[in-house]
């Protein structure tokens, strides 16, 4: 949203103002922004080098940040294109289903609970990685807590409605999958 | 296991599946490390643009230098020989008293490279024959020349040096047509007619020496005609 008052605050605004604003961003934002790179990178270094890009690209810019209306909007878009970015640069097998252990959130006790986790995740991985890219990438997006779907709709660029669709579509094709494993494994005699 | 069970199985391991997928927490710190990154960042910017305006202002500096120095150097070979120019001189006459006159430098000989020498040599130059140093090399009189550079020699001497060089040779007994008796110190300076007696005495006194010396006789007698 434009706001002439702002514009003039931003353009005379000094560098120390400047360097604070940024300072508070980061304090607000790095959680969500640092979740929106996980979402699409899987790893965990590779995620905070993307969040790091990601604030200076939005330090870049720190002028015009007062004209825009929805900075959470804005930072994830910005983030989401930085984690792709290095997912093209950077050929890691991100979507290779390994799992580390390490990224496991252990807030539970049992080691077992831990692997099964684990197991889930790196299942849940192979899965996402056989679906189509748009359906994927609304997916992952939507892993993110924090995303409503105007948000994700305003970071990919498509209607709201098609984000709706897609993740629709996304966990059908995900279920059947899914369905498939639990009957094949029955047949085997092994329990999910 | 119905076929509704299945699906209802299936929907809550995905749910819960996705739910672990977009649980990522950083690690602790995280801000501060990107603030620190970022401050840093902006510190090497700074430090970039600074280094950038001081190799900036090297280049207007030398680009505003060097046109001097290069007009000081063509000075030296060639401007300077010519006349001042009206710009360079000064107005007030008291600052014309100040100034030291400007040295005027010849220019500077052109560099002898093959193509130089090749010229020079087709316009039939030899280095030989001719050129600047050679000018200066006295070459070897003929022969039919020696009496009478000699006698121009022994007017141009002073007496009393001739007269010690004749003692010192008589005394070797080097050159006998030479001899002479060693001059008195009150000839100091002797006159034309000191030096015509001192000939004759030397015509009268031959034999004070062992040989003959007719060509000294030319020699200690210069010909008062010539002169």
């Amino acid at each position: 949203m434009y706001a002439p008052e702002q514009t003039i605050l931003s353009r005379t605004m000094p560098a120390q103002s400047m360097t604070e604003q940024m300072d508070e961003l980061v304090r607000q934002h790095a959680g969500f922004v640092y979740r929106i790179a996980y979402a699409c990178l899987r790893h965990r270094q590779e995620a905070e080098d993307a969040v790091q890009e990601t604030f200076i690209r939005v330090w870049k810019h720190v002028r015009t940040l007062p004209e825009i209306g929805n900075q959470r909007a804005w930072l994830a878009r910005i983030a989401w294109r930085v984690a792709r970015d290095w997912q093209r640069g950077h050929s890691r097998a991100a979507m290779d289903g390994d799992c580390e252990l390490a990224e496991i959130e252990s807030e539970k006790t049992s080691v077992e609970e831990d692997i099964a986790q684990a197991q889930q995740a790196a299942l849940l991985e192979r899965m996402m990685a056989l679906l189509p890219p748009d359906l994927r990438e609304t997916l992952q997006l939507a892993t993110v807590k924090e995303m409503t779907s105007p948000e994700i709709a305003e970071v990919l660029g498509i209607p709201e409605a098609s984000v709706r669709g897609r993740l629709l579509r996304a966990r059908r094709l995900l279920r059947e999958k899914v369905q498939i494993l639990m009957n094949g494994k029955r047949e085997h005699g092994v329990r999910v | 296991m119905s076929t509704d069970e299945h699906e209802g199985a299936a929907e809550r391991w995905l749910d819960e599946a996705l739910e672990h997928y977009g649980a990522a927490a950083p690690l602790f710190g995280l801000e501060a490390r990107i603030v620190a990154g970022l401050h840093a960042r902006a510190h090497r910017r700074q430090r970039r643009w600074l280094l950038a305006v001081a190799a900036v202002a090297a280049v207007v500096l030398a680009l505003t230098l060097a046109p001097q120095r290069w007009r000081l150097r063509k000075g030296a070979g060639g401007v300077a020989a010519r006349a001042v120019a009206p710009e360079m001189r000064p107005a007030c006459p008291a600052m014309a008293v100040l100034q030291p006159p400007r040295q005027e430098i010849a220019p500077r000989a052109p560099r002898r490279t093959a193509a130089w020498c090749a010229q020079r040599k087709a316009d039939g130059w030899s280095s030989r024959t001719t050129g600047a140093r050679q000018d200066g090399v006295r070459r070897e009189a003929p022969a039919f020349r020696e009496p009478e550079l000699l006698r121009i020699y022994l007017r141009q001497t002073p007496r009393s040096e001739l007269a010690v060089m004749a003692a010192r040779q008589q005394t070797a007994g080097e050159i006998p047509g030479l001899g002479s008796p060693p001059p008195k110190s009150e000839e100091a300076a002797p006159s034309n007619k000191e030096e015509s007696a001192l000939s004759s005495k030397e015509e009268a006194a031959p034999s004070n020496t062992q040989g003959t010396a007719p060509s000294s006789k030319e020699e200690t007698a210069p010909s008062n005609n010539e002169e």
